[in-house]
């Protein structure tokens, strides 16, 4: 057994221990707080529900479920995006190669089925908004609970994904190079403002113009 | 404690509370998102012709209320949701629409005291990890300490619980006080 790291004068075991016991209440707490948020999209949609016809409501519902629902419906969403931008990739390296565009790409009848499945989902909200104005401002209230319920969900996870990471090193391992981790772990940054933040607050730069896009509520 | 490492803590806890300061903000404006649903639910027409007049002026007071809320932003949630709860009794053909109401400002009000709760929560560990450090020991007293000053910041049960769970040398101080939400 190695020697113990001793944090100026206590040991690194004992300080570890303290740190987990807060950083585990600290995760539930928070996953309290995303319940909180969840909870109050659903509420929303019952006060939508009110007003919208039945149809409206159910496509409602449909959409809530594709983003929410559970965790293998959210893996077939981001499975559908991974594969259409793994094709739009190869797609575009086939027209700078001067090959045929559709050279080497490949969708078997099961990716295809899921893929129309999405874009025929988010068509249906365009449909919707274009065609009837009123009903955007109808769906507005539970979009927009959504898309915060969405935000919340992943900024919490980020706080404490990344103290329940670095913590354990800081307190076992403190000649770990901690720059290095928190430049891995800027991936995960999802909105403009959250990246922004990341890399001016931790890693002390700007942050890169393709790290920025996209994430912003929208409604 | 490393200085480099000390900076890189506190440039966490910056980043930390900022991120939870965002998500408060948001689930403050959240208010908004509700008004603006009350608003479509008065403006539906075919509803508001099957009620009385004084249910239509009751529900105009109610749109007034929640419009106040959100121009002050974070202001009393609680005394609209009292408001609300008398306009249900007094009005109960409109019951059924104020109920959701008043159930989506409650969450909405938990959410932004947990979110308080848990920027000030975290900011306490930091100092009290500082103080660990300084002492070069974590013991039943400081546990107690620390648990108090957890406590403090507190103002729901369910919190009160996690920190009884996760630090049970703490005194945990008696559930006179009610949470400011009371649900239906």
């Amino acid at each position: 057994m190695g020697a113990k790291n001793i944090v100026q004068g206590i040991d690194g075991e004992v300080l570890a221990k303290f740190d987990e016991t807060f950083t585990e209440m600290f995760t539930k707490l928070s996953i309290q707080a995303i319940d909180e948020a969840k909870v109050c999209t659903d509420k929303m949609f019952n006060l939508t529900s009110g007003y919208l016809d039945k149809d409206s409501t159910q496509f409602l519902n449909d959409f809530h479920q594709l983003y929410f629902s559970d965790n293998e419906t959210s893996q077939r969403k981001d499975d559908v995006n991974k594969d259409v931008d793994d094709m739009f990739e190869m797609a575009q390296k086939n027209l700078a190669e001067g090959k045929d565009v559709e050279d080497g790409i490949e969708e078997d009848d099961f990716k295809k089925k899921e893929r129309l499945g999405l874009s025929g989902l988010q068509k249906q909200m365009e449909a919707m908004v274009s065609l009837d104005e009123g009903i955007r401002d109808k769906i507005f209230p539970a979009l927009a609970s959504m898309q915060f319920e969405d935000a919340v969900r992943q900024r919490l996870h980020h706080i404490f994904d990344l103290w329940k990471e670095i913590l354990p090193k800081i307190d076992r391992d403190p000649e770990t190079d901690f720059m290095a981790l928190a430049r891995e772990f800027s991936s995960q940054m999802s909105s403009i403002e959250e990246t922004r933040d990341f890399y001016q607050m931790i890693l002390k730069e700007e942050p890169p113009e393709a790290g920025i896009e996209g994430g912003a509520l929208m409604f | 404690m490393n200085p480099k490492i000390h900076l890189f803590i506190d440039d966490l806890k910056a980043f930390s509370l900022a991120s939870m300061d965002w998500c408060r903000g948001e689930s403050e404006a959240a208010s908004g998102t509700i008004a603006t649903a009350v608003n479509v639910l008065l403006s539906d027409t075919q509803r508001i012709s099957q009620m009385s007049q004084e249910s239509i002026n009751a529900v105009n007071d109610l749109r007034d209320a929640v419009k106040a809320l959100v121009e002050e932003k974070g202001g009393d949630v609680k005394a609209l949701v009292d408001n609300l709860q008398a306009i249900c009794r007094d009005h109960n053909e409109i019951s059924s629409t104020v109920e959701p109401i008043i159930e989506a400002l409650q969450f909405q009000d938990r959410m932004t005291q947990n979110l308080d709760n848990l920027g000030k929560m975290l900011t306490c560990w930091l100092e009290f990890r500082e103080k660990v450090i300084d002492e070069g020991v974590y013991n039943d007293d400081l546990e107690k300490e620390f648990a108090k000053q957890l406590y403090d910041i507190t103002t729901m049960k369910e919190e009160r619980d996690l920190i009884e769970a996760s630090f049970p040398k703490g005194e945990r101080p008696p559930e006179g006080t009610v949470d400011s939400v009371a649900f239906f």
